[in-house]
Parts: C-alpha cells; structure tokens; sequence
C-alpha cells in the first residue's frame, strides 16, 4: 500500500463525509463511519484498484460499512423530539428546515435512508442503487417510494414530531 | 418534491463538518488489521469480557417499579430530576492488543450511586502486562445511546475524557476534560487511573428511567471498549424487589411469561411459566413481553430461573396483532449483544415464542428493530428473501404506523 492508495483515500475523503452526514445525520458518527470505510479501502486496497471504477467501490464499502454496522455508533443516534445534543444556540436553529429534514432522514430505517440518498443526493440510477443495496430494482422502488412518502409526512408534520 | 429533495440535501450535505484526515493514521490502522487478519487466521483472538455488575438487585427493583407504574403502553413516567438515582454498572470488553499480546488491563472499581444531580463516578485503572507501552491517547470520542419515546428526552454527560458533557445550562461542552490523565502513556509498572463522571442533564431539568449507555473507543478500532450503563428511577430506599407472591394489587391482572431454567440448558431449551400481575388490560401480549423483558425476580433466580436482564426493561416498542400475526418491534439500541450468538438467540426465541404463542390470537411472530425486521433476521444472522415477499418475515409494512 503506497501514495497511490493514500492520495485516493484523501480524496475521497470529502465526498464519502458528505454522504455519510446524510447517512447518519451527526458530525462524529459520520467522521467514525468514514474512517472505517476508508479504513477498510486500504485493507482491500488492491481490489479497489481492480475495480472497474474505484470510486464507486469506495462508495460501496462506505454504504455496507453502514449497513452492516447497525450495533455500531453511527446507528445508535436516535431521533429526538428534542435533542440535548444540539451543536448551536441559534435563536433560529429551532425552525431550520435543513435540520428538520435531518431528523426526518434519521428517522427513517437505514435501507430505506440509504436509498433516499443514493437516488436523490448521489443521483444514482435505480439500477446502480440496487446493485449498491444489493437488491432488485423493485426493491428499490419501492424503498425509495416510502423513504419519499415518509419525508414528505415528516416534513409536513407539526413542528417537533417525527415520522416513524 | 423530487428536485427539492436533491437541492435540499446537498445543502444538508454541506454542512458535513471539513475535518482533516490522518491519513498515514488510517494507515497504520489498515496495516494493523491486516497483520491481526493473518493472526486471526492462525488463531482466533478470544475477546474476554469483563462485567461489573453493581447495586444490581436495587437498581433491578426500582426499575421494576418504573415499568409497573408505567403499566402498558409506551409512555414512561417523567421523573423530576431531583428525585433521581443512578445506579451505574460498567462493563469492558478488552480485546488483546498489539498483535495479539495482552498489553492493557482494565479495571473498574465499584461506581457510586448517583443521587439528583449528583454524578455517578467510574474509576478504571489502566495497567501495562507486557514489556511495551500501551498508550490511550487516542480516547477520543463516546457515543450515547438514548432511547427516547413518549415525552422527554434525556443525555449523559461525561467528563474525565476526552468528549463531550453538558453543563449546568444544557450547553454541550466538548473538549478534554481531565485530559492529563487521557493523553499519557501506560507504562509497565505504573498503572493509571481515570475517571469517568456520569450526569443525566437535561434543559428542563427533568429525565426519565431507562437505560443510558455510553461508549468509549480507545482507538479508532475500537479495540477496547466501555460501555457504562445508568439506571434512573425515582429515589426510593433500598426494598426487595416485588415477587409474584406480593399482594395483588386491585384492578390488576394475572399473566404469564415464559422464563428458562438456565442451569439445565444454557441454549435455552427448557423452562416454565411464571406469573406477573399487570394492571387490567386487554393488551396481554403487550403487557406479559414488558415483564419479560424487565428480567426474572430475585426470588425466580435464586429459584434457578433465568431471562432477560433488566437493561432491556424498555426493549419492547410495540406490539401488533392481526390475522393472528403478532408484529413485535423492539428498540434496537437495546437489544442485547447476546441474542446475535446461538445460544442467545435461541433463548430469545424461546422465552419470546412461548411467551407470545400461549395467547389463542397469536399464531406467529414477526420481531423488528425500530420496525426493520430485515434488521433483526440480520441478528439472528438469517437472511431475507429478495426482493422482500410481502407479508413474509422481512416485510416492514406492517410495522409502519397506521392512520
């Protein structure tokens, strides 16, 4: 393992936490989610250089890093009604609307979350997001259709509730 | 909503906080685990486990309590929190380090009982048993688990290491509290102690029972392990717990749940039925899992029966009947470790199953975490059928709320 391997993984790194963040909604299980994902493309650094695009196996690891880890810290955060962990003191922070959309985001399961990403923020295919879920196109219809309905109940919802 | 959708998460995307990366870090870390993936395959590295288990047949009283005083449903009582106790157990899974070799010992002294807002403290004495340093430097981060449902919300607050507490006020402070004793090196001969301080806070200045777990990785492979549990429940003196000979109660209702006779099967094959009162209700299934899982009394394991413990007094979501389908759903965060291996798994289904299949409604049973029950085959280290059949063992759609 070489420059090569390091000069991929720095830069990955970037892109892999902006997706992360979506995936677990909180800056340090994110960062916990990265490393080990990249951890992880060093190990198989070797497979990853094979690959037909490295990026995208780089992506994959990170999506099973994620699923694969559901007793590990980046899904333990839970949705709260209100949260003690809030980073800010805006006055306004309360009403944000990208915040409301994290917590929605958290409160769905993770298959269905990691498709809502996939398809709408890493504008995936259907097809290349169920190659990723390893699942069928369907599958990934009809998870994406109810993360969508899920987010869009959430968001409408009353301030301070959360779909679930 | 589709494009929206997309403009509006990459402006969540964005705020995905720019940190460094470490890479010669992360490195070395790829570099160790691919020479302890050469050792595991030569000889599997045994994790030992170290458990600490204290003022537990008090805090399993009180928490017994909470849950009858909760009766069923999935609202738990908030407790001001000057009218709080904390009873602490801490648990530490020490996985030998350093190629293999022992190098670090971890023990953890008995924790005190919090009282109001008073903190429970952990001592852990840090030690070397080989001829090289063992630094924990990297103590770094800790994660909490909060389960949250009905209202309220609570926090741990820790302090001692590296990490995050809160204040008085609510306010999250980060940064290394205690850091003298974090940022050293463990020399053989010279064991340390550090101190973990354990607070429930919340702004309003009031929590609510249940367990709180924090975690704390030693380094980023989480080769070592903390995991310190805090019990809440209202400040009472120290009682026996309840048994099924108490006087019942009026308004209350006889159950039954399933318990193992663990010292004769450990994989759980054998056991019997024990009695719970409940208060009337016509949610019996819901009711007799709650007892199942707030764990046998003191009298039932002194009697050589075993269940649950009594940190998965809150694992139980909720509980849906239809067309003789109980749809089951836990919170995941307390799913115990165990039900993922063979034995325990095996003692789950059991004590579940019978529990579950005693009522004439119930023919069988789906289990999910936080409604994923592809989550909770994944546990038990099954698989699921894709794409997901509907109305199999996978699906979640009976798990999503109904209007």
């Amino acid at each position: 393992v070489g420059s090569d391997c390091e000069q991929f993984v720095s830069g990955q790194h970037a892109a892999l936490s902006r997706a992360a963040f979506l995936l677990t909604g909180d800056a340090v299980a994110a960062q916990d989610l990265v490393q080990e994902a990249l951890v992880r493309v060093l190990v198989q650094w070797r497979k990853v250089q094979r690959a037909d695009v490295p990026e995208a196996y780089a992506r994959r690891i990170l999506l099973t890093t994620f699923l694969g880890g559901r007793r590990r810290a980046w899904h333990r955060e839970q949705p709260q009604a209100d949260p003690p962990d809030r980073a800010g003191t805006s006055p306004y922070e309360a009403v944000d609307d990208l915040d409301g959309l994290r917590r929605a985001l958290l409160a769905l399961p993770p298959r269905q979350r990691a498709a809502v990403v996939l398809r709408h923020y890493e504008d995936l295919s259907e097809a290349q997001t169920a190659e990723l879920l390893g699942c069928s196109v369907g599958n990934v219809k009809a998870l994406t259709s109810r993360g969508l309905a899920a987010l869009r109940l959430a968001m409408g919802a009353p301030e301070g509730t959360t779909a679930r | 909503m589709t494009d929206d959708l997309s403009d509006r998460l990459t402006a969540l995307a964005d705020r995905a906080p720019a940190r460094p990366l470490d890479v010669a870090a992360l490195s070395r870390t790829a570099r160790r685990r691919r020479q302890r993936r050469a050792l595991v395959a030569a000889a599997p590295v045994a994790a030992l486990l170290l458990v600490v288990l204290l003022a537990w047949t008090h805090a399993g009283g009180v928490t017994d309590r909470i849950s009858q005083q909760a009766g069923p449903g999935p609202t738990t009582p908030v407790v001001p929190i000057s009218d709080l106790q904390a009873s602490v157990e801490a648990e530490v899974v020490r996985r030998d380090l350093l190629d293999g070799e022992p190098a670090l010992s971890v023990t953890v002294d008995p924790p005190s009982v919090a009282l109001g807002s008073e903190p429970a403290t952990v001592r852990l004495g840090f030690s070397a048993l080989t001829g090289r340093e063992a630094s924990f430097l990297p103590l770094t981060r800790w994660s909490a688990a909060i389960p949250v449902d009905g209202a309220g919300s609570g926090a741990l607050g820790l302090s001692g290491v590296c990490g995050a507490r809160w204040d008085d006020a609510g306010q999250r402070e980060e940064g290394c509290v205690g850091a003298p004793l974090v940022v050293s090196t463990v020399e053989p001969g010279r064991p340390q102690t550090a101190v973990l301080q354990l607070y429930a806070r919340v702004g309003d200045q009031q929590t609510k029972p249940g367990l709180y777990r924090a975690e704390v990785a030693l380094d980023d492979e989480h080769l070592l392990r903390l995991v310190v549990g805090v019990r809440h429940g209202p400040f009472v003196e120290p009682t026996e717990p309840p048994t099924p000979d108490d006087e019942p109660p009026a308004g209350t209702a006889p159950i039954r749940i399933f318990l193992l006779t663990g010292e004769e099967d450990p994989c759980g094959g054998a056991g019997r039925f024990v009695e719970r009162r409940v208060p009337a209700t016509e949610a019996v299934a819901t009711a007799a899992l709650r007892k199942l899982f707030a764990g046998a009394t003191a009298e039932e394991k002194a009697a050589g029966l075993s269940g649950f413990g009594h940190e998965t007094a809150g694992l139980l979501r909720s509980v849906r009947i239809e067309d003789g389908t109980a749809y089951v759903d836990l919170v995941a965060a307390l799913l115990p470790d165990s039900v993922g291996t063979s034995c325990g798994g095996t003692a789950f289904q059991v004590m579940v199953g019978e529990t579950l299949l005693q009522f004439p409604t119930i023919e069988r049973y789906v289990v999910a975490l936080d409604g994923d029950p592809r989550a909770f085959v994944e546990v038990m280290q099954g698989g699921c059928e894709d794409p997901v059949e509907p109305g199999g063992p996978c699906d979640p759609a009976p798990f999503r709320p109904r209007d």
